[in-house]
């Protein structure tokens, strides 16, 4: 049957969330995953879940806040709910200035200091990976920079996010051509097999690179992460309030190894959230050093 | 739980990891006896270590953390100083004992760290030593701290001496002017103006700024009597401090003699670079009226983008529409440019003048399709009778969807012209959904035997969503009527089709007992949702006729069938449902036992009163809640026959 009539005051009416159910809504939220709904997002909150109440047959948003902490499919229900108050938008190659400084200067110097070393175990953190668009970059980089040598380090790329929807589409790991976009096209052959319309990424970097669910507001899993010399955190901090950044960012930090850097989305800023990390400024990036 | 002690113990330790973990748990414990330590990290070189202390000392707070942080704004290193600042700014409003005796210390930087700090107080016992500050501190960068920080207080307490303090030097009056705008009170207008006379340009406009954001009537004759004298950047800045002061009474308020000078000056002001001085020139001239003055305000209105500027060309619009009819909206009307159009469109939206819907109907057709868009949903509203032939036209001929919604809601809704039914129920083909509903509304609204015979055999046909228009319709124009079809649709293959079949018969439950023999049938729908429209029906419609047919439900499969049963059983107080409702008290999903406990409470009677009191002491805190406030629902209603 078509949508004619779900939008339509011919059944039910308009859903409205009352202040109240608001607040409710959003400390749950809040308490779930860290992600603090705005006022001003309290309309985008209505407009988007008023299917979902429409689709389980709810009159109201109370109802629905009981569904969410009672209902048999409550956990099924509650990532649904996370798919709407996030967006999941990525692509490979995201932010190419930033990641051209990355791949020059910082995996640059942060593999020279290892050597120097002899160390060879090369651990990324890519938390907020959504579909995988990003760690799968990061694993095409260090390739790129190891060349030959990958074979010889023990690298991976631990890949984490909220939503198990986008981590299965991650595991699978096939993409279309929209989201190669900004993907310097001589290195799809080298990091992709071609499956119909779309590209596959290949088994030899797909083993680089671990996915994982993880709650960011989850103090104690986060403290279960193997230590890295690097984490990206990109886009993903933009849904916290300040105390729940405090955290992450805490978090980010204690697992950097000394020397380690950090990076995060370019209209993301640190200001007033921490000073532990010593912003290094390039061409169209900040990275954001743990000093020694 | 850790304790202080082995906290303690973390914070000597020489990994900074540790410290850092220990600071956390420090500051989630509030465990006062770290505050001695954390402090030292506060000195730390690794900023990580710094700050996971800051964080700590922050969460702990009280006496013993500001006196411990309070020596740090003596140190050597400016980011320890500032991080002891930032710390005390936080902590130290309630603590003022403590930082007030630092305004009079020997060291300058001390002193004015101490006003910097007790700006953040919030609290009026640091108005009095400020204002000492203010007054009579040698150092003048105290004395600007001090402006400031009365400033961020902002309390009427502090308006006596920052008047004072308006003759002091000039980089003094800079603080003390935003604070005295800040707070507002009426006897700083006479000292300010009284420093204009003796102050430079620079502090002349900031006086006018402020006494515009004041908004005291008691500024304007003030104002007006600098205007001849003032060089165009400064008047203009004037003009807008009395818009601001007056808003809309503007021309009532102006003295005559000075109105038509002053609506010279805001067409001069309109030009300004500054936004905020345009804007008020817009609101005085929109009060003030005149062609020239509307063809300005529209060419601004006109360079705006409509999706940044949003805000902004709002309240223009409204200020424009204020002027009525003006000339520049009916040449842009005429004109080729669509987005003046536009913007002209959305003006007489707003304006009541008899002569716009003419304007309107005329300039249609020469548009573009999106001004013709705005332009007929403004004439679907405004328009009468008198425009049916437009209308009819333009059904026949547009075939933009947004154009024809517009169109059949006004023909069918607002004018009822049977004459459209043909054309309408055309409409119903249309490949856009919400075209399609606007017409099925429009048809209803039109009714006679004729539409219903039209829905009649619409119903035949095979297609489900036709068949659900057709069920939807009759439902509305005449259910009584069309009882056949409606039962026809109660078996329908599509549950969509049932449940609109459903609400159809059920509206019919006031006058006949047809009702509940249909809907019992139901009951036994294979989709949930039906069977939930069936329960929430009998709730609307409730007669005791429905009762065993509820108690029956109460055994659906479905949680949520439940769900709404116990609710209409609540609802409608049926006592005799008591034994059936306890039995769901002991089921396996809580969301079902909470609504049962919350039925009980509605329904009351000892009975109840009893099975509630049995839950009452449960393990799980959420069932207990949700059993005392049943409990205490039953004991608050007046005592009523059992
Ligand atoms: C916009 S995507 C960013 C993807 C990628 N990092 C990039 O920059 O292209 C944000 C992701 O953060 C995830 N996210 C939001 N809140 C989270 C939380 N509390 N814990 C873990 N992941 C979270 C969302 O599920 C979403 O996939």
């Amino acid at each position: 049957m078509s949508a004619l009539f779900s939008s339509s005051t011919a059944v039910g009416g308009e859903l409205k969330i009352s202040d109240a159910e608001f607040v409710q809504l959003r400390d749950f939220i809040y308490a779930q995953c860290g992600i603090y709904v705005a006022d001003n997002r309290k309309y985008l909150l209505e407009n988007r879940l008023a299917n979902r109440l429409k689709l389980l047959n709810l009159k109201n948003f109370g109802e629905y806040y009981h569904y969410l902490q009672y209902d048999t499919n409550k956990k099924a229900e509650l990532s649904k709910l996370f798919e709407v108050i996030t967006t999941n938008e990525t692509s490979f190659y995201r932010n190419p200035p930033q990641l051209k400084v990355f791949q020059e200067n910082i995996l640059a110097e942060v593999i020279g200091e290892m050597r120097k070393k002899g160390d060879k175990r090369l651990r990324i953190w890519s938390a907020g990976c959504s579909t995988g668009e990003e760690p799968y970059t990061l694993a095409i980089i260090v390739a790129e920079v190891l060349k030959g040598e990958l074979a010889s380090w023990d690298v991976r790329i631990t890949a984490s996010d909220l939503s198990e929807r986008v981590l299965e589409a991650a595991r699978k790991g096939v993409y279309n051509e929209y989201t190669m976009r900004t993907t310097p096209k001589e290195l799809l052959p080298r990091y992709f097999d071609k499956d119909g319309e779309n590209f596959r990424i290949k088994p030899e970097l797909k083993r680089l690179v671990s996915f994982g669910q993880l709650n960011l507001s989850d103090r104690v899993a986060l403290k279960r992460v193997e230590r890295s010399q690097l984490v990206f955190c990109r886009n993903v901090i933009i849904y916290f309030d300040d105390e729940m950044k405090k955290k992450v960012i805490g978090a980010f930090y204690d697992n950097l190894q000394p020397g380690g850097y950090m990076l995060i989305g370019h209209s993301e800023s640190l200001h007033n959230i921490t000073r532990s990390f010593k912003p290094i400024h390039y061409p169209g990036a900040i990275m954001y050093k743990k000093e020694a | 739980m850790t304790d202080c002690k082995e906290i303690l113990s973390m914070l000597t330790s020489p990994e900074s990891d540790v410290l850092r973990e220990g600071a956390y748990l420090a500051g989630e414990a509030h465990c006062e006896d770290a505050v001695p330590l954390l402090v030292e990290m506060l000195k730390s070189s690794n900023i990580g270590v710094q700050e996971a202390a800051d964080n700590a000392l922050r969460m702990i707070g009280g006496k013993e953390a500001v006196s411990a942080v309070i020596p740090l704004l003596q140190s050597e290193e400016a980011p320890v100083r500032n991080g002891a600042m930032d710390i005390l700014r936080t902590l130290g409003g309630k603590e003022l004992q403590l930082l007030i005796p630092m305004l009079k210390d020997e060291d300058v930087d001390l002193r004015i760290f101490a006003s910097d700090i007790l700006g953040s107080a919030d609290n009026v016992m640091a108005v009095a030593p400020l204002c000492d500050a203010l007054l009579k501190d040698p150092e003048v960068n105290v004395r600007y701290q001090a402006a400031v920080s009365l400033g961020s207080i902002g309390l009427p307490e502090a308006a006596k001496c920052l008047n004072q303090a308006m003759r002091d030097e000039e980089w003094v009056q800079y603080s003390v002017i935003e604070a005295l705008a800040k707070i507002g009170h009426a006897s700083s207008i006479d000292a300010m103006v009284k420093a204009m006379s003796h102050s430079s340009e620079l502090v002349v406009s900031m006086i006018i700024d402020a006494l515009g954001a004041m908004g005291n009537v008691k500024a304007v004759t003030l104002l007006l009597n600098r205007m001849e004298s003032s060089p165009t950047a400064l008047r203009n800045k004037i003009v807008k401090a009395i818009v601001n002061i007056l808003g809309a009474k503007l021309v009532n308020l102006l003295p005559k003699a000075e109105r038509e000078n002053f609506r010279e000056y805001l067409l001069v002001a309109l030009e300004d670079e500054e936004l905020e001085v345009q804007n008020a020139a817009i609101l005085g001239l929109a009060a003030m009226g005149g062609d020239d003055a509307a063809a300005g305000i529209f060419s601004i209105a006109s360079k705006l983008d409509t999706d940044k500027d949003q805000d902004r060309l709002e309240s223009i619009l409204e200020s424009l529409s204020r002027m009525g009819l003006t000339e520049v909206l009916r040449t842009a009307l005429k004109g080729e440019d669509q987005a003046k159009a536009l913007i002209a469109v959305e003006t007489l939206s707003r304006v009541s003048d008899p002569e716009v819907e003419g304007l309107l109907t005329q300039s249609f057709w020469k548009n573009q399709v999106v001004v013709q868009r705005s332009i007929i949903a403004v004439l679907a509203r405004i328009a009468g009778p008198g425009a049916v032939d437009f209308f009819m036209d333009i059904l026949a001929r547009h075939a933009d969807g947004k154009v024809l919604k517009s169109a059949a809601s006004f023909l069918g809704q607002k004018l009822r012209h049977a004459p459209a039914a043909d054309a309408l129920f055309a409409l119903l083909d249309h490949q856009y959904d919400d075209v399609k509903e606007t017409a099925l509304d429009a048809c209803v609204a039109i009714d006679g035997p004729e539409m219903q015979e039209r829905f009649q055999r619409l119903y035949q046909g095979i297609d489900p969503l036709k068949r659900l228009m057709a069920v939807y319709a009759l439902g509305k124009m005449d259910a009584a009527g069309n009882i056949d079809i409606l039962k026809a649709a109660l078996e329908d293959e599509s549950p969509e089709i049932r449940k609109h079949a459903l609400e159809a018969v059920a509206s019919l439950c006031r006058d006949s007992e047809v009702w509940l023999e249909l809907l019992v049938s139901r009951l036994l729908d294979e989709n949930r949702d039906v069977r939930q429209t069936v329960v929430e029906i009998m709730g609307q419609c409730f007669s005791s006729a429905a009762i065993p047919h509820l108690l029956h439900a109460l055994h659906d499969d479905d949680d949520w069938v439940k769900v709404r049963t116990l609710e209409v059983l609540g609802q409608h107080k049926v006592l005799e449902a008591i034994p059936e409702v306890v039995g769901l008290l002991e089921n396996p999903n809580k969301l079902v036992t909470i609504r049962t406990i919350e039925c009980l409470g509605s329904i009351g009677g000892t009975s109840a009163f009893r099975a509630l009191l049995a839950v009452s002491g449960s393990d799980d805190y959420e069932i207990m809640e949700a059993a005392e406030a049943a409990i205490a629902k039953i004991q608050d209603e007046p005592e009523r026959e059992i």
